[in-house]
């Protein structure tokens, strides 16, 4: 991060490849779309583009690019809610059958509560500790940690089944 | 599978579902540095404005109503330094006028040591933010970036500032060496804060004359000085500005205009459309959680409800079909949740949300029609009943309302001023979410 804030495609390109997993399984947890996801994955990168000289170098770069999608994700909730009058709204969250197909994935959008697919994501993907996950999500380190055991033994055992 | 062998899936799988970084990813330049105001609007905000939100029937809530009215019209942020009662203008002391255009609108008077001296609001969203008095006191005795960014940082918790909004800054004083100085140390304080939430806010900064700035402020001056002491000695408020040789008739007559048929009844309507919201959301819950219970599919033996299925039979198989019901369920509680700040995941929990909730359930109907016809007669016919359904859910700050408004009409300018005053207050702390806590 700190080399893409310097102008770096290169080091761009390398924070895309390592990131991107992460990002929109991250997002997809709050849109439940597989086209709003991807939008919105696209736009935390153009932001990152627009905004790197705002990166401190030395501070954690995750937490910036997950406040980042958080916040797009949020606008997006909001712009979705503005565009449907509210006697045409169903529920903030679309289906989870309209995101795309992938076997673990699958697994995982049938077994997870919203919560759940957070502290998975952040841990599995993001790489953050449960306690670190714990500030972030202003929960007890010991919550997040018997949540992603709950979490991972729902998809193991859904994974067998299936 | 092991923890090992399921982020190894997992990654191949999203890799797939994520392509490469495509040309409109691409096409934006890694911006290295802050961008200037002079540069071109590739490196800023493709947002020129606060989101408006559309004021159908339903959509928004009093914040949104409140930065559409005041997106309309042009609004600064003064902040005039100057050397107020030197006899002679010293070079390195002396500054002239910083005018930041953000929505709210407030004009900061500095002294010599760039320390704010002087606030005053300069349109009505302005007014709100700023009638809370120690708020307004907090801003003053610091840096004026330090009090621009407070101040930013404050329309931001009350909807008038939003992701992808824009703050103008234009300078003007006795050199444009000055001014730049200025600009750039004001854009780092904005910037310092907004860069730590994610929200992208564009900065504009411009070189201005005292001319425009008198502009802006609504007040004419021959000379910087002049204009530094109108500042510091206008009322701090813009309703307690154009009040002056009213007689008691003509300032009830405004005080029913602005406050009683307008500050109120926005808040008032935004309160019950908030009210509605959640019943409808309840609803939705109430009524998924029946069929749920009722479901054949249902694992539970005893206690069928959504919640106790969670907790009891999370574990066990389930029909896909009521498993997407669960699921369902699952994303209108986050969805409560994330809308409401409401967590409603216990059977108990819900169950007192609805019971608190009831009395505004009962008559949803009837607050549906008057979100889409509260005309000014029907809003004072039913107000004091609207007050009883909204005590359960907002009772501190109904009952402020209310006793502030069955005070009744102001008599004299400092009635008006302090009722007024009073009254902004309130909304502000509704908009802040304090109203809420």
């Amino acid at each position: 991060m700190t080399d893409t804030a310097r102008g770096d495609e290169e080091a761009f390109g390398l924070l895309y490849e390592h990131t991107r997993r992460g990002v929109y399984a991250f997002v997809c947890g709050y849109l439940k779309n597989e086209q709003d996801a991807e939008d919105v994955t696209q736009d935390v990168y153009i932001r990152i583009r627009r905004n790197a000289w705002q990166y401190k170098a030395g501070t954690d770069a995750r937490a910036w690019m997950f406040q980042i999608a958080k916040n797009l994700s949020l606008n997006r909730l909001r712009e979705r809610k503005r565009e449907v009058p509210l006697h045409e709204q169903r529920e903030d969250a679309m289906p989870v059958h309209n995101l795309p197909q992938g076997e673990v994935f699958d697994v995982m959008k049938r077994t997870l509560d919203a919560q759940e697919w957070e502290i998975v994501v952040l841990h599995l993907l993001w790489g953050y500790r449960h306690r670190e996950i714990g500030e972030k999500l202003s929960l007890p380190t010991g919550t997040v940690t018997s949540k992603y055991k709950r979490a991972l033994e729902k998809i193991k055992r859904a994974w067998e089944e299936s | 599978m092991t923890e090992k062998e399921l982020r190894k899936k997992l990654n191949e799988e999203l890799g797939k579902m994520t392509p490469p970084a495509d040309e409109k990813i691409l096409s934006q330049p890694i911006v290295v540095r802050a961008p200037l105001s002079s540069e071109p609007a590739a490196t800023q905000s493709r947002r020129t404005e606060s989101a408006v939100r559309k004021t159908s029937r339903f959509a928004g809530t009093m914040r949104g109503r409140i930065a559409a009215v005041a997106m309309a019209a042009a609004v600064a942020l003064c902040v005039l330094l100057g050397v107020f009662f030197l006899p002679v203008a010293l070079p390195h002391a002396s500054y002239g006028t910083l005018v930041v255009q953000i929505n709210p609108a407030a004009a900061f008077a500095v002294d010599e040591d760039n320390k704010v001296v002087s606030v005053s609001a300069l349109n009505a969203d302005a007014d709100i933010l700023l009638a809370d008095e120690e708020f307004l006191d907090a801003l003053t005795g610091v840096p004026a970036e330090q009090s621009v960014a407070a101040f930013a940082v404050r329309a931001e918790e009350a909807g008038f500032l939003q992701d992808g909004g824009k703050v103008s800054v234009s300078a003007a004083t006795e050199s444009e060496k000055q001014s730049q100085s200025l600009l750039n140390s004001v854009e780092q304080g904005l910037n310092d804060f907004f860069s730590s939430t994610g929200f992208e806010i564009s900065f504009e900064g411009v070189a201005a004359g005292m001319e425009q700035v008198c502009d802006l402020i609504g007040v004419q001056a021959q000379s910087l000085g002049e204009l530094v002491e109108k500042i510091r000695s206008m009322p701090a408020y813009t309703f307690a500005r154009d009040i002056a040789g009213l007689n008691a008739e003509e300032l009830a007559a405004l005080y029913e205009e602005r406050v009683a048929h307008g500050l109120y009844k926005d808040t008032v309507s935004a309160l019950l459309e908030e009210c509605y919201e959640r019943v409808q959301a309840l609803d939705e819950m109430d009524a998924l959680n029946e069929e749920i219970a009722a479901d054949a599919q249902n694992p539970a033996l005893v206690a069928k409800d959504y919640w106790s299925v969670r907790r009891f039979y999370d574990d066990a198989d389930m029909n896909p079909a009521f498993a997407e019901k669960m699921a369902r369920m699952d994303a209108l509680i986050a969805s409560y949740a994330e809308r409401f700040g409401r967590e409603t995941d216990s059977y108990a929990s819900f169950l007192s949300e609805k019971i608190l909730y009831s009395g505004i359930s009962a008559v949803s109907e009837q607050i549906a029609s008057w979100l889409s016809d509260f005309t000014d007669y029907l809003f004072d016919l039913q107000l004091d009943y609207i007050f009883t359904l909204l005590d359960d859910v907002f009772a501190d700050f109904t009952e402020q309302l209310s006793a502030l408004y069955d005070r009744g009409m102001p008599e004299t300018a400092e009635e008006y001023i302090e009722q007024t005053r009073e009254a902004c207050r309130l909304c502000g702390l509704y908009l802040t979410g304090g109203a809420q806590a």
